[in-house]
């Protein structure tokens, strides 16, 4: 049979790989990350002093700078900075996976619904997500946290509320786009459902960009949720998160700037790394050299 | 008791002296409207796109009718209309003695399996997320009950109809080529043993090499499933070698319909000699069978508000004064057959 | 003015006075002294993930002044890539020219210096494959034309450029001059066309623009990439006449791209048939298509269906992949007359008959065996 012969090349996720490792910035996101993971799952291990990242304080110790016993200081109740960096690595990696989670279960059936069906449904559900889009993300999740009790929950809760909208828009764009596409008419002629349609055809031709967005919008889930802890309506304390890390070293400024300075640093590096990840594979998904 | 699967595989033989054709259909119609405002009235306008306009079609079992015409002619659409991808406008449509006009729900899915189509441009129709056996596996999930291995089995059938050997299953589209794609859209739409397949331009983005073994393909399988095809293409060479009778379109109208031998012999319309002269041709022997040098000038005009008199007028190098106030003329038989849609070529 | 030129060897056949090609320039006037593109032995690669493609191996191409050159394949026969490096647009890296040289007037294209180099390109027009998305669709179809014409007027100076935009005069006459190529492609009405924008015109329409465009500046080769491949029969018909038209008015020499064999033999006086990266035959079109020497050509005439009715075939096989191609011949997996010596050595271009190049063991052995006994 000679149609048999196919082109010997590395298939699929091989592939994939060896694009993806081109590109350096890229590369040091993804390793940066996969230490933050590394970190934030084994911080009860190898975190020097374990307790200090819920309750125990040292007064005596306040504000020590980095030395060889404390690696970036203590903060003002004598607590080892490090330690509670990689517990807060925790809570930070913890709710940008929710949130994303919830926003994008939320906002992709929405978005491909609105997208495929057209007509009232497609109206009444991208207008209310026009009105959610009218409001500032940061401002939003404020307000909804001030209302509820502030908490680190309540706060991921906030800003999944907000952030759904962005990929009920994109899963819309990218549905009318390959509704018009032949394999749908064929899958359509055939005979299958609209269920199965939407999601068993659209939904994974569109999967680059929404992972795209995915990554990019970890690192901003991030900062959003560091900024709201920071202004006191998220995590409190003594919760060893990020943000309020920061809020709480900057009394201290800039004399033991360690306490706000490894806080920062570690949101800073995070946010980059995603950023990074998201740029390079954007640009990957871009180019169609084959 | 579940039925063997070489029954799939016989052809649909019909009983002798069946004089009724496969497919028939009257006075097709297939409009696209929609509103278009024009400031300062606020009351729009409707803007009718006459895709197909009254389309009579009889295809007999075992035949092959091909439909020919350039962009605008409505071929593709009136493909579309008989598979009931879209619903017709107006006019009725019977399908093996029923008739099937405003079929719907549990009976327009039955119908589905007897009508399928193949689309034009292999790489589009396949979706590049699904392994090549969950494409050809699809029309039997939804319309047969059978077992994942029965599919599977089924599946590894149709590929070897198609001359595709089983190792390509679970392979994505992007690994095929242009070939091979067209064949398992080919394969898929054989699954459940239809009668009459509709072929929207099966060849047009292949390569020479490639288009030849599609043909004899094609022509292979209707001979062992006694399948009836509606060639839909604008390749005239290719309705030569292939079809039986040939049915030539210009904005939505038939302005030509005849068995294949006597087109060709003998084009009455103006636009089908138009149509043959734009024909590349490769040797000097070809040449001869192409009537005399005509080239057409101005652009096809737009389907959109088609004119009341011949569609043709505009680009007709044989009009005459009368063909611009006249109505659009009707379907004529020059001789046994042989259907033009224009006065002049009657007498 | 008329140059004696010497007869080309090929002027046995009288394929001037054939039907099809009413329009084509007499042989006489053909000037064989000053050959005006000639490309030799290119080699190109392509460096992938997967390994390095092999793209054209020793590719050999003559262009003579005034002449409709045909580069025939189907995909992946190269004929892309040999034009895309003859205009000098194919991407190095990845690519990589190998060896080969491509002279043009003497000088080599691929090793002049920048400044030739875009003497060069002012020469080449470029008429793209797809009329639909060639033209930019924000700006009428006006804008774009004047810009190229200015640009052209301004003899390739920035600054002259960008001062033309504040002076009237430069502009008007550019207009001027844009309605008149509009006018020559045969278009009604060139001043409100001008105005339109390119989604209100047709395939047709904007292909003719294409071909206005490719004419500012007075070019004297004509590149045209399957510019009707996405046109109507009807259409098509045309465009290719109008181009045989201008090509003969402004005396341009042509390189023409397509897989179509009808449309080549309609428009060109030679053609090259590419085939997985090598030429594997030329000669002029009538004598080659209707009797082709090569495996290849034969297969590829073979397979179209006829409107005489004969038979037609595909060729068994697929294209090689590019990674992994035969030892031999790059064509002798699917030729019907291979022999033994095809699959240990590739083939060489011969001149088997005159005017006839093929690149075959079999042609070249019957050449040998004809010559002896002569």
């Amino acid at each position: 049979m000679n149609e048999a012969a196919l082109p010997k090349r590395k298939e699929g996720l091989a592939r994939s790989w060896v694009r993806f490792r081109k590109n350096p910035l890229s590369m040091a996101g993804l390793v940066f990350l996969a230490l933050i993971t590394l970190a934030a799952l084994l911080a009860p291990w190898i975190a020097p002093y374990p307790q200090d990242a819920s309750l125990g304080v040292h007064f005596d110790k306040a504000l020590s700078p980095p030395s060889r016993e404390h690696l970036f200081g203590t903060d003002e109740a004598g607590r080892d900075i490090f330690s509670r960096l990689l517990f807060g690595a925790r809570l930070s990696l913890m709710l940008a996976v929710i949130v994303l989670g919830i926003s994008f279960s939320i906002g992709v059936p929405l978005g491909i619904i609105a997208g495929y069906y057209g007509g009232a449904v497609d109206e009444i559900i991208m207008r209310v997500t026009d009105v959610f889009s009218s409001i500032p993300a940061l401002v939003m999740a404020m307000a909804v946290c001030v209302l509820l009790r502030p908490s680190l929950e309540n706060s991921m809760i906030a800003i999944a509320l907000v952030w759904w909208r962005s990929f009920c828009r994109l899963a819309y764009g990218e549905t009318l786009s390959l509704k018009q596409e032949d394999f749908v008419t064929v899958s359509r002629a055939l005979g299958s459902s609209s269920p199965y349609i939407m999601f068993r055809e659209i939904l994974p031709n569109m999967t680059s960009s929404l992972l795209v967005k995915l990554t990019l919008d970890a690192g901003y889930a991030i900062l959003v949720g560091t900024s709201i802890s920071y202004l006191g309506a998220g995590a409190s304390p003594p919760t060893p998160e990020w943000g309020i890390m920061v809020a709480e070293g900057r009394h201290s400024l800039p004399g033991s700037w360690w306490a706000s300075l490894f806080p920062g640093l570690a949101i800073f590096l995070t946010v980059l790394s995603f950023n990074l990840i998201g740029d390079g594979l954007r640009d990957f998904f871009d180019v169609k050299v084959e | 008791m579940r039925s063997s699967f070489s029954s799939h595989l016989t052809p649909h033989t019909s009983p002798a002296g069946l004089s009724e054709p496969l497919l028939k259909t009257q006075d097709l119609c297939k409009f696209f409207f929609s509103r278009a405002w024009k400031l300062p009235s606020l009351k729009p306008r409707v803007i009718t796109v006459r895709a197909v306009d009254k389309c009579s079609v009889e295809l007999n079992q075992g035949d092959i009718l091909a439909v020919v015409g350039e962009s605008g002619s409505g071929k593709t659409t009136l493909g579309q209309t008989i598979a009931r991808i879209i619903d017709p406008t107006d006019g009725r449509v019977w399908f093996n003695g029923r008739e099937i006009t405003g079929v719907q729900g549990p009976d327009l899915k039955a119908l589905r399996r007897e009508i399928q189509m193949v689309f034009q441009g292999p790489g589009s129709s396949l979706n590049p997320r699904h392994r090549i056996d969950d494409i050809i596996a699809l029309p039997l999930k939804i319309h047969q009950d059978l077992s994942r291995g029965e599919r599977r089995e089924r599946v590894k059938e149709l590929l070897h109809l198609v001359q595709l050997p089983a190792e390509l299953m679970p392979r994505y589209p992007h690994a095929l080529s242009g070939g091979q794609k067209q064949r398992v859209g080919i394969a898929r739409a054989l699954a459940l043993s239809p009668k009459l397949v509709i072929l929207d331009e099966p060849t047009s983005a292949l390569d020479v090499s490639v288009q030849a073994k599609i043909l004899h393909l094609l022509k292979e399988l209707q001979n062992r499933l006694g399948l009836t095809y509606l060639l839909i293409t604008h390749n005239l060479s290719i309705v030569k070698n292939f079809s039986d009778k040939i049915m030539v379109m210009y904005l939505g109208r038939i302005v030509e319909m005849a068995p294949t031998e006597r087109l060709f012999a003998n084009p009455l319309h103006p636009y089908t000699r138009a149509l043959l002269s734009a024909t590349p041709v490769i040797t000097e022997e070809e040449r001869k069978h192409i009537p005399a040098e005509i080239t057409l000038e101005g652009e096809i005009p737009s389907p959109v508000n088609v004119p009341r008199n011949c569609a043709f007028y505009s680009r007709c190098q044989e009009k005459k004064p009368s063909c611009g106030e006249a109505n659009n003329p009707d379907l004529g038989e020059a001789e046994s057959g042989h259907w033009v849609r224009c006065p002049f070529a009657l007498v | 003015m008329r140059s004696k030129a010497r007869s080309l060897p090929w002027d046995a056949v009288s394929f001037h006075s054939s039907p099809l090609t009413p329009h084509r320039i007499p042989r006489s006037e053909i000037n064989l002294k000053e050959l005006f593109l000639r490309a030799r032995d290119i080699t190109v690669h392509f460096h992938t993930l997967d390994g390095t493609l092999r793209v054209l191996k020793r590719a050999s191409l003559d262009v003579y002044p005034g002449e409709v050159v045909g580069i025939v394949g189907e995909t992946g026969s190269g004929k892309s890539v040999m034009a895309k490096l003859i205009l000098g647009i194919l991407p190095i890296p990845p690519g990589e020219v190998v060896s080969g040289q491509i002279l043009f007037r003497g000088k080599d294209l691929l090793r002049m210096s920048p400044r030739d180099r875009q003497s060069f390109k002012g020469k080449v027009a470029y008429i793209p494959q797809d009329p639909m998305t060639s033209l930019n669709p924000v700006f009428p179809v006006g804008t774009m034309l004047v810009d190229a014409i200015v640009w052209k007027q301004c003899r390739q100076s920035l600054f002259r450029y960008l001062a033309s935009r504040r002076f009237g005069p430069a502009r008007r006459r550019a207009r001027r001059v844009a309605a008149g190529l509009l006018d020559k492609v045969h278009i009604p009405d060139p001043e409100s066309l001008l105005r339109r924008y390119p989604l209100q015109l047709s395939g047709g329409m904007r292909q003719r623009v294409l071909l206005a465009a490719a004419l500012i500046g007075k070019p004297e080769l004509l590149v045209a990439d399957e510019p009707t491949t996405a046109l109507d029969v009807t259409i098509q018909k045309r465009i290719l006449q109008l181009i045989q038209e201008k090509v003969r008015e402004e005396k341009l020499s042509s390189l023409y791209i397509t897989h179509d064999l009808g449309v080549a033999r309609a428009l060109c006086d030679r053609i090259y048939v590419m085939y997985a990266g090598t030429v594997m035959e030329s000669g002029p079109a009538g004598a080659m298509l209707e009797n082709p020497l090569h495996p290849y050509t034969l297969g590829l005439i073979r397979s179209i269906p006829k409107l005489t009715g004969e038979r037609f075939d595909g060729i068994p096989g697929q294209i090689p992949d590019y990674l992994n191609l035969p030892r031999g011949c790059r064509f002798y997996p699917r030729c019907g007359m291979k022999l033994e010596k095809c699959t240990l050595e590739e083939p060489e271009m011969r001149e088997v008959e005159p005017g006839r190049f093929v690149t075959c063991h079999r042609a070249s052995l019957k050449a040998e065996s004809r010559e002896q006994r002569a």
